[in-house]
Formats: structure tokens, C-alpha cells, sequence
């Protein structure tokens, strides 16, 4: 009921509606753990709705805040126009946040984050 | 800038809408007497629509011009500008979008110069073409609104959407030129008034295309009435939508007056073209509204701020029979009253009557408000930063355990060994149906802040934003645990309401990969046996979907489609909370129900649809073809149920 009133409030509003995108999904995900074994790590990212990777940033930081060199330029992936893939550098054990802007189809730019866990091979569960 | 950002906008909106609208009102005007002074009014017109390309492309490159500045996250100052904005141009969609739409305004600007001594009275081909093409640059701001990415539907409705509304909002324009330029002694003797009846049907059915697709498209944005009232993108849409009603009330009033006939009538022209005008500079007040919005974070993906003291929730009352019978019978008498308001002010003109059913409207509005209404904070509607995972809910579990159970206790049922110490009333029992009918907002609130009515403290300063998000996330899957006994083996077709907590997988990303991909079945304390029999019934049935498996059980190699956790204690106790049944709710004293095996069957939108549930003192075996035959009827679904409710951006 709620929402058919509000609805009913908003119409003739929605010509100029522009939202944003939301990522949904990610892999390392948020508080996911990652092996370290010394190999770069593959981060993709996916959205609800196509983004354009060429104007999108992904970057990373540890712990307390310091900055991880090497992280690549983000691209797109094959077949996947809502998705972003980045190549990280090989990362050390401890825990990382990923902070990334994205460029969504309707010329918004969003921000967000979240974080990993990298684990040496040896505390895998 | 951010104010000028808005005035383009509109300076851009309005333009093209004047374009457009423009040859089809010269395509409809029954006005031909006069000729001179209708082939003056034309001439400005085209003067009109030639500035107002001009104006077009003009704003665009200001937007282009900021909108690259905040891509870059630079000044628009910044020296390497323009060979990046270039760039972005030719190779980003929003840029190629608006390549076309400019190299068509220039179009429009060189049909119009071209075509200037064949341009007359009535709609010859230059006035098609511009309408044409007008039509496209409007059309082709959907490829880069939000509706591109979704079903052709809403794309559908939303380039009726823009096209109705420039044809309203730019068609008062020749209107005007056309009113001012035929003098008074004209003005009542020429066939304007016929143009004017058109016009008036026109607009009115524009009107009626943007309520229709404005309903569908705002449906699939506004979730809560937070939205609406709490984020300046709903503030600025209700601005938007009372603006509108005035524009509505002045149209109508126009129209009343012309249906009266009192506008063919010499001496009301004046009347007519200021009613007119403030029709239009309203109109140019609904689209500087609707540039803020389409600059504002969209409310679904914003932090609402409630600014109310309650929130009106039909479902939070529902358990106090007294309410919620005055809530429904007040709802259902204020039907019959806007019903009768309706009637009243269609059929009847006495003003007493309109009143008193007016007054009618306000008073069961207010009843039914106040009956439905539960109190509600800053965060009522604020939306979790933390997904719903299995993660987070195990974190929150611990959380639990280490500040919350000596009031709520061991078990959440509010027995916690502190509980008689507490001074003003007895904590809460978690367990409660009412605890999953509070919003998450709401108990992020009472976590950060306490409850002083209770005596219960805040946690602000001791726990970090994303432990109350866990202790909120774990809040929700222990009280829908006891919601979810309902739940058995079969599948009911269409009933999906439980979200299903995501979770990691090793080497397979989440839980939510498979979403909309395939329905996954999650196996907690799984043998050998149980996956062995899983196989070879999936095996007979032809049929292959994932499995999750989280178990003790020491496997050489997992069999093709069978996936492990990254975190299987975690997984198992979010899941074993998900576990209770009809018959064993768990006992008081524990927090998580023990479960000796379960099976978890999750749809492909995400939901959790069928339970088997095994305790230790349960003789029966898993029956794999009863998962198999639960999994085949979710393909009997002939509904698709929204995301569950986990915003992450």
C-alpha cells in the first residue's frame, strides 16, 4: 500500500532519474580470503548495470591505510559489459581494502569499498 | 557548480523541448486569419526554435564540461582537459550518446537556416524534420539514463515519458508567441480558440502518459517512504511533484475557462497569457526540480535521514488487533471519502460539499496515519554498508556473545543472568515475531544509541559501524530462524521471501554467482554417503545444479558440481540459525540450534525455498530424490521475486 502511495506521489517525476551503480557481486569478495602464494591476484568486479571500465579506477590499500603499488588499469571482461577486471600485484598475508570508482552508463561516477583478507598457505583452514 | 550544472540542465531540457513541440503545435493550429499576423507569430517561432538549438548545444558542452571535470575528478581547469574530454567523447557511451545528440542539434540548426524562406504557416516537411529529429535527441537521453540497463519495458516507458512531457511543458511556448502575437481585436475573432481546444486535448493526454509511465518508472525506484522524505533526491522529487500540482491547478483553470468559452470573449486574451505564463514559469520551476534530482544521489542508493519522530509501517502494527482494525477500517472509509471528494468536485460545484468531503479525506488520512504509526529514528531507514552474509552474521553472533547476552541471554529470549538488574523494563526477546518487523535502521539506531526508555546503552563508542551492521545482520537471521519454521522440504511455488546469507566459496567467488543462474543446494554436515547418494540421484534425473557443501568429511576430490565454503564455520552457524522447525525450535538456553544434517535448497533469485533438517535423534535417512524433486518444482515459478533485500554498492 505504502508503495503504490508513493509511487502515486512520484509520478510524472521519473523522466529525470539517473541512479547509480551498485556493485553485486566481487571475487576476492568482501571478507573473503585469498591464499597468498606469491602469484598475482585477479580482482573482478560486478555491477548492476554496464560501467565503462576506461574511466573507472580500482586501488588498493592495506591496513593502515598505506597504499599498494602496481595494481593495474582496470578493463573490461569478455561477454560482460557489467564487469570490471584489474590485475593485482602478488600481496603479502594481512588484511587489504579495495577502494574502487566506477563510471556507470549514465555518466555518474560511484565510490566505494571493501575489504579482503590475504592468508599465509600454512593458517588455510 | 553545482547550481549552474543544474541551470543547464534545464536551459537543455527546456530547449529541446521547445524544438520538438513546436512544429507539432503548428502542425495542429487551426489558425490561419489573420495571415499576417500568423506568419509573424510563425516567423518567431522559428526565431524561438533556432536560438533555442543554439541554447542546446551550447548547454551541452557546459554539462559535457563539468560532467568530464567530475569523471576525471579534476578541475575543469585542469591543462590535459580537453584532449581527455575528447577522448571520453569518442570512446565512452555517455560520451557518444551526446555526440549524436549535439551533431543533431547542429542538424536541426542548419534544416532551420537552410529551410528559412520555405517555412510557413502549417507543417510543411522542414517542420516534420525538425520534429523528427528533436524527437531523437530526446529519445536518445534513454540509452544513457538509468533505464538503459533495464527490461525494454521501462526503456519503453521512459522515452514516452520524455516525449509527453516536452510535448506539455515545450508546447506552451507557441501557445504564448501565438497569444501575444495575435492583438486583441484578433484574438477573439480567430480560429486560435479551435488551436487552443487541440492544444488542450493534447497536453491533457501527454499528461495522462507521464502519470502512467511515471507510476511504472518510479515504482521500480522508491522502496520506503525513507526514500522519499529522508535523501535530498526525494526531497527534491516531492518540490517536483507539488510544483506539478500547481502547474496542473493553473492548466485547469485555462481550461475551464476556454471550455466556458469565456476566452473568445474580448479583454480575457491578457487574462489567458498570464495564466499561461505562470503556467510555463512554473513548468521551468518542475524541471530545475528535476535537473537537481537527476544530479542528486538516487534515494535507493543514498543513506536516508529520517526527520520524523514515527514512520507509518501497516506491517509493524499488525499483531495489535485494536490498531489494526482502526488502521484498515480508517484506510477503507478514506477510500470511499476521496471516492466521494472525487464525485463531489466532478458532479457537484457546491463548494460546502467539495469541503465537507475534503474534510472527510483529511480526517480518516489522519486516523489511518496515526493508527499505523510506530516510532522511528535517523537511521529508521538507513540501508546496511555490510551485505548479508554468512560472515558477517557469524561475526555478529560473537558480538552477541560478548556484549549482549548477559541482559538478552545465552538463547536471545531476553533472560540474560542481568536481566532483573536492568531498571526500567525487561531486555527484549529476540525471539520475538516483532524484532523482524523493526527496520535494520532501526536497530542500528538502538545499538549506537541505546534505548533510554528500557535502560538499555549505546555501543557507539565501544563497537565500530560494521560490528553494529553484523550484530544487526546476525539480529535478522536469529529472529527469521524462528519465522523460517514454516519452511519444510517442499517447495512452494512463488512463495520466495526468506534471503538466502551469502557467503564465499572457495575458487567459485559467492553464493551469488549462481544467482539467476541456477537454484544451488547447500549441504551442512554432509557425509560421504549423503554426497555419494546426492550424485547418483542427480545422475538418474539427468539433471546438474551446484551444491555447497560444508562438512567434517574428508574428500580425496570433491565430485563435479560440489563447492566448499571459504568459511564453513561460519556458513554453518548462519545456516543452523535458518535451521529451527515447527517441531524444535531449539532449546531456550541456545543461541544457534544444534543441527546434526541439513539441507538448504536456494532458488536462483536468491531465496532460501525448502529445508530437510535432521537431528541427532532422527532415525530417517536424507532421501536425495526429495531434493531433487524440490529443486525441479522451483522451475514450476512463474513469478520473479525482487533482489533480497542486500544493497551493497
Amino acid at each position: 500500500m505504502m508503495r503504490v502511495l508513493l509511487a502515486v506521489a512520484l509520478m510524472a517525476a521519473s523522466g529525470a532519474v539517473n541512479a547509480h551503480s551498485a556493485m553485486v557481486r566481487a571475487e576476492p569478495g568482501p571478507r573473503s580470503t585469498v591464499i597468498a602464494d606469491g602469484r598475482p591476484v585477479t580482482l573482478t568486479l560486478w555491477f548492476n548495470e554496464r560501467v565503462e571500465a576506461r574511466w573507472s579506477a580500482v586501488s588498493l590499500e592495506r591496513a593502515g591505510g598505506e597504499p599498494v603499488d602496481g595494481v593495474g588499469k582496470p578493463g573490461g571482461v569478455d561477454g560482460e559489459p557489467k564487469a570490471l577486471r584489474v590485475t593485482l600485484p602478488p600481496l603479502e598475508p594481512g588484511r587489504y581494502t579495495v577502494r574502487y570508482r566506477v563510471l556507470s552508463v549514465d555518466g555518474h561516477v560511484v565510490k566505494w569499498g571493501y575489504e579482503f583478507t590475504v592468508a599465509d598457505p600454512v593458517g588455510e583452514r | 557548480m553545482e547550481v549552474l550544472q543544474i541551470a543547464a540542465r534545464m536551459a537543455s531540457t527546456v530547449s529541446v523541448a521547445v524544438i520538438f513541440a513546436t512544429p507539432v503545435f503548428i502542425a495542429i493550429n487551426q489558425c490561419d486569419e489573420p495571415r499576417e499576423k500568423v506568419l509573424a507569430a510563425t516567423q518567431r517561432l522559428r526565431e524561438i526554435s533556432l536560438t533555442m538549438a543554439c541554447v542546446f548545444v551550447i548547454t551541452q558542452f557546459l554539462l559535457m564540461r563539468i560532467q568530464y571535470g567530475q569523471i576525471a575528478d579534476t578541475s575543469i581547469a585542469s591543462s590535459d582537459y580537453t584532449s581527455a574530454m575528447i577522448e571520453f567523447v569518442l570512446f565512452s557511451l555517455p560520451g557518444q550518446v551526446w555526440m549524436v545528440r549535439v551533431f543533431l542539434a547542429l542538424l536541426i540548426i542548419g534544416w532551420l537556416v537552410a529551410s528559412w524562406r520555405k517555412f510557413g504557416s502549417k507543417g510543411e516537411p522542414a517542420n516534420a524534420g525538425v520534429a523528427l529529429m528533436a524527437g531523437m535527441v530526446i529519445l536518445l537521453g534513454v540509452l544513457t539514463g538509468h533505464y538503459s540497463g533495464e527490461q525494454s519495458t521501462l526503456q519503453i516507458a521512459h522515452g514516452l515519458h520524455l516525449i509527453a512531457l516536452s510535448l506539455w511543458i515545450g508546447g506552451l511556448v507557441p501557445w504564448l508567441v501565438f497569444a501575444i502575437t495575435l492583438r486583441e481585436e484578433s484574438f477573439a475573432a480567430s480560429r486560435f480558440t479551435v488551436t487552443m481546444r487541440s492544444f488542450s486535448i493534447l497536453a491533457m493526454a501527454s499528461v495522462a502518459v507521464v502519470i502512467v509511465t511515471g507510476l511504472l518508472l518510479s515504482y521500480r525506484f522508491i522502496d520506503t517512504q525513507g526514500d522519499l522524505l529522508g535523501t535530498s533526491w526525494g526531497q527534491w522529487l516531492l518540490i517536483k511533484v507539488l510544483v506539478v500540482a500547481a502547474v496542473m491547478w493553473t492548466a485547469n483553470r485555462v481550461r475551464r475557462a476556454m471550455n466556458a468559452g469565456h476566452l473568445v470573449l474580448e479583454g480575457q486574451r491578457r487574462r489567458a497569457i498570464l495564466t499561461v505564463g505562470v503556467e510555463f514559469t512554473l513548468v521551468l520551476a518542475v524541471i530545475f526540480a528535476a535537473s537537481a534530482i537527476s544530479l542528486s544521489t538516487p534515494a535507493s542508493h543514498d543513506a536516508a535521514q529520517w526527520w520524523l519522530p514515527f514512520r507509518v509501517s501497516l506491517d509493524a502494527i499488525w499483531d495489535d488487533k485494536a490498531l489494526r482494525h482502526l488502521a484498515v477500517s480508517s484506510l477503507f472509509m478514506l477510500g470511499l471519502a476521496i471516492i466521494g471528494w472525487t464525485l463531489a468536485k466532478v458532479l457537484s460545484r457546491r463548494r460546502t460539499v467539495v469541503a465537507a468531503w475534503g474534510t472527510s479525506v483529511l480526517l480518516f488520512g489522519a486516523v489511518a496515519g496515526w493508527s499505523a504509526s510506530v516510532p522511528a529514528f535517523p537511521d529508521s531507514f538507513r540501508r546496511s554498508d555490510i551485505a548479508y552474509m554468512a560472515e558477517s552474521i557469524a561475526s555478529g553472533a560473537a558480538l552477541y556473545e560478548q556484549h549482549c547476552q548477559s541482559c538478552h541471554g545465552t538463547g536471545g529470549r531476553g533472560d540474560g543472568a542481568l536481566a532483573k538488574l536492568v531498571p526500567k523494563r525487561p531486555p527484549a526477546d529476540l525471539s520475538a515475531p516483532h524484532t523482524a518487523l523493526h527496520t535494520a535502521g532501526d536497530m542500528y539506531w538502538w545499538l549506537s544509541h541505546g534505548i533510554p526508555q528500557s535502560g538499555m546503552p549505546g555501543f557507539s563508542g565501544l563497537l565500530s559501524p560494521q560490528d553494529r551492521w553484523d550484530l544487526v545482520n546476525f539480529l535478522r537471521a536469529f529472529s527469521q530462524g524462528f519465522q523460517a519454521r514454516v519452511i519444510s522440504g517442499e517447495v512452494i511455488r512463488n512463495d520466495a521471501w526468506l534471503a538466502a546469507p551469502d557467503f564465499n566459496v572457495k575458487d567459485a567467488g559467492s553464493l551469488k554467482r549462481w544467482r539467476g543462474i541456477s537454484p544451488v543446494v547447500i549441504m551442512l554436515a554432509g557425509t560421504t554417503d549423503d554426497v555419494a547418494a546426492m550424485v547418483s540421484a542427480m545422475d538418474q534425473s539427468g539433471g546438474s545444479m551446484p551444491f555447497v557443501l560444508v562438512s567434517k568429511a574428508k574428500f580425496n576430490a570433491l565430485p563435479r558440481g560440489f563447492h566448499v565454503p571459504q568459511d564453513p564455520v561460519a556458513v554453518e552457524a548462519s545456516y543452523a540459525l535458518l535451521s529451527r522447525t515447527i517441531d524444535f525450535q531449539g532449546e531456550k538456553a541456545d543461541l544457534v540450534p544444534p543441527v546434526e544434517r541439513a539441507i538448504f535448497v536456494v532458488d536462483r533469485y536468491g531465496y532460501l525455498r525448502a529445508r530437510l533438517v535432521w537431528r541427532a535423534d532422527m532415525s530417517t535417512e536424507i532421501d536425495p530424490e526429495h531434493v531433487v524433486l524440490a529443486v525441479e518444482r522451483l522451475a514450476g515459478d512463474t513469478m520473479v521475486p525482487p533482489e533480497p533485500d542486500d544493497h551493497i554498492h
